[in-house]
């Protein structure tokens, strides 16, 4: 569990030299405001772009595949349904705005839960989804446990515990026509409602103030996006790894891994860190939170990239899911290491990131009881 | 766990400072006392103690954040609660300002972070976690068993977090948050979407279930979690919202036995005090009158303060990060201590905020609660 010297060395440096001096720059609400705007613009609304084309593609093919014969190779179903998760995965982090509302998040995905309570579910739906053949609609009200992606990918990776597996006509297919198409058309309300509707959240964050505004002031959203980034790193380390890791290998828990049935849970993180990497660096280098850091605390924007860089390109290197790499004498040492890694960098952000960004926040605030 | 007139009263009778008699009398000339967990450096987790002026009077090491206190009705003796998912139960011996043992808990169950005593000191009852089963327990301890746990009920609901007792002695009075959770992801909340919070009035004796009140469909992600009880019985629960943020809903509720519904009902807030208060209550306590409360809202860097008596919002308060509250002895007043470890001093009807003591700003980290726990005649 040895994570490169240089990172751990600057990690506990920015940790140790916690009163670190700041620069004379003082923030102001123009620079929020500038990097609010840019990152909804290049970040948040192209990545949900991404997301509504992919669930498109998904849909496509889930329909072209129910559509041939029923021995078809599933090949691009399923990598169209990777594509979709990539897309999920890269704006996960975002928990605010148009996602929060009527559970769309959840909707989406809807992780951790219960073992094997999509799948009953699933089998359970499977007896009614006719019902949903001429209001398709309705099928925003059924349980958020089979809307999403997650049964999608039991529809998609685990069809022999559908006995009628994904054929033209059948259950199988209904219900996968069914997840598909009410995916895309949450991704394209989440959309209209970030660009208009009666929402329009875009709004909400360009012009905070206002006496029916949701946010005070333009750091006021700054700070949701800083939420955005430090709670995707907890839940990276603490439901996405440690869980499955557990204390060495010889208490993992293989089980509790993201995404088992189609093995993606490494990739899941991989595509969270770079997400992020993306939310702190800009998407093309510019535009994000570094943005506000560089004019604050120069020593602290070039850790943070730095961290970022480590961590996401050993994440990239990752080559089996997770729940294969922590029983695994030979690559174990690997996933401690990013473990290491990702919670370094989440305890740089919270300990010096907040006050680098002019906010206060606090012990009983982050994660209250 | 947020004091309340009954425990203050209690509390008030120990005498736990090397045998100075406490008392609770608005006459009282001595010093006050007051007991929260903090946190002093990364993991250096502590119990302490401070006095009316804010000072720091003892304190012990706990083996991670505790979250509240329970003060034995007669004896020199508290229980200090782990936070959520935590197992251990910290007995203190107030004379001797030291811990001698700890609750027992099951290897199948944790601690939600509260518990009370029945008015008799006989048994202390606490928060708990059957996570196998996925549902909230109540967990009985012997005080003159030393402690020992002899049974558990079922909270009716699951996420069971702060727990009361009436003036009856006998109906425990129980937030159900309605948020399951499991230690295999410890902090991390697994039913949202279908989460359904309550709060459930239980017979201690028999364990049944007397009364359940439960929120409107469309308010079944707004999680009671924290409670007041004064001593007519009147239960103020605050709750935490898992919804939309820009939803306003009632985070503040009251329910009267005088009055004839069962409902939780909410206290007029303005609505700007409601938005600011960032859907989140870290707790709430009555004053030493019974009649005033104090609720924190440290994402919002607030406490505000209704009159229960006239069904009245008081005002607000800009406090940073502040969750720990606890009356003093003066009616309307109420002490804060902040995670930036200032204490200050708040009076309602006065309208007036005043540091106590802001000497330990960055040293110490009050956490969620806070309890009175005495004052010197």
């Amino acid at each position: 569990m040895k994570p490169p010297i240089q990172f751990i060395l600057s990690a506990a440096l920015a940790l140790i030299f916690n009163s670190y001096a700041i620069g004379e720059t003082r923030l102001t609400e123009q620079d929020f405001a500038d990097v609010n705007i840019a990152l909804v613009d290049t970040h948040i609304l192209p990545r949900y772009a991404r997301l509504a084309d992919a669930l498109t593609a998904f849909e496509v093919s889930a329909s072209d595949y129910c559509s041939a014969n029923s021995d078809s190779d599933p090949g691009t179903l399923r990598e169209t349904y990777h594509q979709a998760m990539d897309a999920w995965m890269g704006i996960e982090h975002v928990r605010f705005g148009p996602i929060e509302l009527f559970m769309r998040s959840f909707r989406f995905f809807f992780w951790p839960q219960s073992r094997g309570k999509v799948v009953e579910q699933l089998q359970e739906l499977a007896g009614r989804i006719d019902q949903f053949a001429e209001n398709p609609e309705q099928f925003a009200s059924t349980s958020a446990s089979v809307q999403g992606l997650l049964a999608a990918e039991a529809l998609v990776f685990r069809t022999e515990e559908f006995s009628p597996g994904l054929k033209a006509g059948n259950a199988g297919c209904a219900m996968l026509s069914a997840v598909a198409g009410n995916m895309s058309a949450i991704a394209n309300e989440v959309i209209a409602d970030w660009n208009g509707g009666m929402m329009h959240f875009r709004n909400e964050v360009q012009r905070p103030g206002s006496d029916e505004a949701l946010y005070d002031n333009h750091q006021e959203v700054t700070a949701i996006l800083f939420k955005s980034l430090h709670d995707e790193l907890q839940l990276i380390t603490e439901v996405k790894m440690r869980p499955v890791l557990g204390e060495s290998i010889d208490t993992a828990k293989p089980v509790l891994a993201e995404s088992r049935p189609s093995q993606r849970s490494s990739r899941n993180i991989a595509a969270n860190l770079e997400a992020l990497q993306a939310l702190y660096a800009g998407e093309t280098g510019a535009g994000g939170l570094s943005q506000l850091v560089s004019m604050s605390d120069t020593e602290l924007d070039k850790l943070m990239h730095r961290a970022f860089s480590i961590t996401v390109k050993n994440a990239r290197s990752l080559e089996q899911p997770l729940e294969v790499i922590a029983t695994s004498t030979e690559q174990r040492a690997q996933a401690d290491k990013l473990f290491l890694q990702v919670r370094a960098l989440r305890q740089i952000v919270r300990e010096r990131l907040a006050s680098a960004l002019s906010m206060r926040i606090g012990f009983n605030t982050l994660d209250g009881d | 766990m947020a004091t309340d007139r009954r425990s203050f009263l209690h509390a008030a009778a120990a005498s736990w400072l090397a045998g100075i008699p406490l008392s609770h009398a608005a006459a009282s000339i001595g010093k006050s006392y007051y007991v929260s967990a903090y946190t002093a450096r990364a993991a250096d987790h502590r119990l302490g103690c401070f006095d009316d002026h804010g000072d720091l009077v003892w304190h012990l090491p706990l083996s991670a954040r505790g979250h509240s206190v329970s003060i034995h009705p007669h004896r020199p003796v508290l229980v200090c609660f782990a936070r959520r998912p935590g197992r251990f139960g910290l007995i203190v011996d107030l004379d001797k300002k030291q811990s001698h043992s700890d609750l027992e808990i099951p290897a199948r169950r944790h601690f939600f972070g509260h518990g009370v005593f029945s008015l008799d000191g006989k048994f202390l009852y606490a928060s708990e976690n059957d996570f196998d089963n996925q549902r909230g327990v109540i967990g009985i301890y012997s005080v003159d068993d030393q402690f020992s746990r002899i049974g558990e009920f079922d909270s009716y609901g699951i996420g069971p977090h702060d727990i009361r007792i009436l003036s009856d002695n006998k109906t425990l009075v129980i937030a159900n948050g309605g948020i399951l959770t499991h230690p295999a992801y410890p902090r991390t909340k697994l039913n949202l979407p279908t989460m359904v919070p309550s709060l459930c009035y239980v017979d201690r004796e028999s364990g049944k279930l007397l009364r359940r009140i439960r929120l409107a469909p469309s308010l079944h992600q707004l999680s009671i979690r924290h409670l007041a009880i004064n001593q007519d019985d009147v239960v103020v629960a605050v709750s935490q919202y898992e919804g939309y943020s820009g939803d306003l809903v009632p985070l503040v509720t009251v329910q009267d036995p005088s009055m004839s519904d069962i409902q939780l009902n909410p206290l007029p807030t303005p609505t700007k005090t409601l938005r600011a208060m960032k859907q989140y209550c870290g707790s709430v306590c009555f004053d030493s009158a019974g009649r005033t409360i104090a609720v924190s809202a440290p994402r919002g860097n607030m406490v505000a303060c209704w009159n229960i008596a006239t069904n009245r919002f008081i005002t607000g308060f800009k406090i940073a990060d502040c969750s720990a509250l606890a009356p003093t002895d003066t009616v309307g007043e109420f002490v804060a201590a902040a995670g930036n470890g200032d204490i200050s001093l708040i009076n309602a009807h006065q309208g007036t905020i005043s540091a106590l003591n802001h000497s330990a700003r960055g040293q110490r980290r009050w956490d969620n609660h806070m309890t009175f726990a005495g004052a010197e005649r």
